[in-house]
């Protein structure tokens, strides 16, 4: 018994005590259903397949290293965002 | 093919284009100094372009971005640079990761609330959705809660943390700097408990925006009629009257018009920390 009291105590401890929530009600479920509706699509998001770098300085080191060429796309504006 | 067989870059022309852009001197030096390379051996230039450079950081070929948009264009495009230089597919350079992401180095306390803004109908401009990252610092996300022991009666947002969430509900239009230029004429956000278990409340968020947002920069000291962005929203704010946290924010639109023509709708959704943290994960490069 008590060393059950202390294996429940340590996960207590290591775990932390669970968060609770509200249940989930109409307004949340017609909230969420809304919202989903308008998030970027996977289609949307092809951009971040790309492994772009940080900057010309850091893409041009990569590139002498690896012995690749650079691929630059300059733009206006957030493209990352798409406020551009 | 961009990745197996280069290494991929942007630069905003904000940055490190301009005199007055935060990119760091070295930067705006080797952008400027490939331009006039481009320049000089006659392989095009433009303001939205792609730049082809040689690991020796020597010019190679170039495309404007109309052509560039279309794959059909694109890809025998890079496909003649990789046989010109005989190039091997590798894995990427560089990790993909999210670009889309929150400032950094924000303050531990802070909610970050993620907008996506889409207009409803297609055309030029409406290909992709728009977002934004608001943050909230402690002082401003406390004013989201009712006063203590206020919370079994409806409460109005006050006026700065309203703006700060209505200011960018509006579809995407053309942008080029960070900064918000939205002339708001009514933000408000009315909160009315429904539920609570505990020390945990639900309040249903019943919201109404107008503002004025001239499509192109330079016109926001203007007041055109057709500029305005007119929405109605609803959400819920779930928190703890005791510890006085918010688990979540979510507010929608249920209507969103703008220029009278544009119907559009926008979300805003905060962050918990883990999706914050997934965000940032390392993207080492090779």
């Amino acid at each position: 018994m008590r060393t059950l009291g202390l294996s429940l105590l340590s996960a207590v401890l290591l775990f932390g005590a669970a968060e609770t929530w509200i249940k989930d009600d109409a307004l949340v479920s017609d909230v969420e259903a809304r919202i989903r509706k308008i998030q970027p699509t996977r289609a949307e998001k092809r951009f971040d397949e790309i492994g772009w770098a940080g900057s010309i300085l850091q893409a041009e080191e990569i590139a002498a290293r690896l012995n690749r060429p650079m691929f630059l796309f300059t733009y206006n504006g957030n493209i990352d965002t798409g406020r551009c | 093919m961009i990745n197996s067989y280069f290494v991929p870059v942007t630069s905003r022309n904000e940055e490190a284009d301009d005199p007055k852009g935060n990119a760091p001197p070295e930067e705006k030096k080797e952008r400027r100094r490939i331009y006039l390379e481009f320049y000089e051996k006659k392989l095009g230039i433009g303001d939205v372009h792609v730049y082809i450079v040689a690991p020796d950081r020597s010019a190679v070929a170039s495309m404007g971005v109309v052509q560039a948009a279309d794959p059909a264009k694109l890809t025998p495009f890079l496909e003649e640079v990789v046989a010109k230089l005989h190039l091997k597919p590798a894995p990427p350079a560089i990790k993909p990761h999210p670009t889309s992401r929150p400032p950094s180095g924000l303050a531990s306390d802070s909610l970050v609330v993620h907008l996506v803004s889409r207009a409803l109908i297609g055309g030029s401009w409406h290909e992709f959705p728009s977002e934004n990252w608001i943050v909230l610092s402690a002082a401003e996300w406390n004013q989201l809660l009712p006063p203590p022991d206020g919370a079994k009666e409806p409460w109005t947002l006050p006026a700065p943390v309203a703006r700060k969430l209505a200011e960018w509900v509006y579809p995407q239009n053309e942008e080029k700097t960070g900064v918000n230029r939205s002339r708001i004429e009514l933000a408000d956000f009315r909160l009315t408990p429904t539920a609570k278990e505990g020390t945990l409340v639900r309040a249903k968020i019943a919201g109404k925006i107008r503002l004025w947002h001239s499509f192109y920069p330079g016109g926001q000291n203007e007041r055109n009629a057709q500029d305005i962005a007119a929405s109605e929203l609803t959400g819920y704010l779930d928190f703890d009257t005791t510890s006085r946290r918010i688990q979540r924010l979510r507010v929608v639109t249920t209507k969103g018009d703008y220029h009278g023509n544009t119907p559009f709708a926008t979300s805003l959704v905060s962050m918990s920390r883990e999706t914050l943290e997934a965000l940032y994960a390392p993207t080492n490069s090779r």
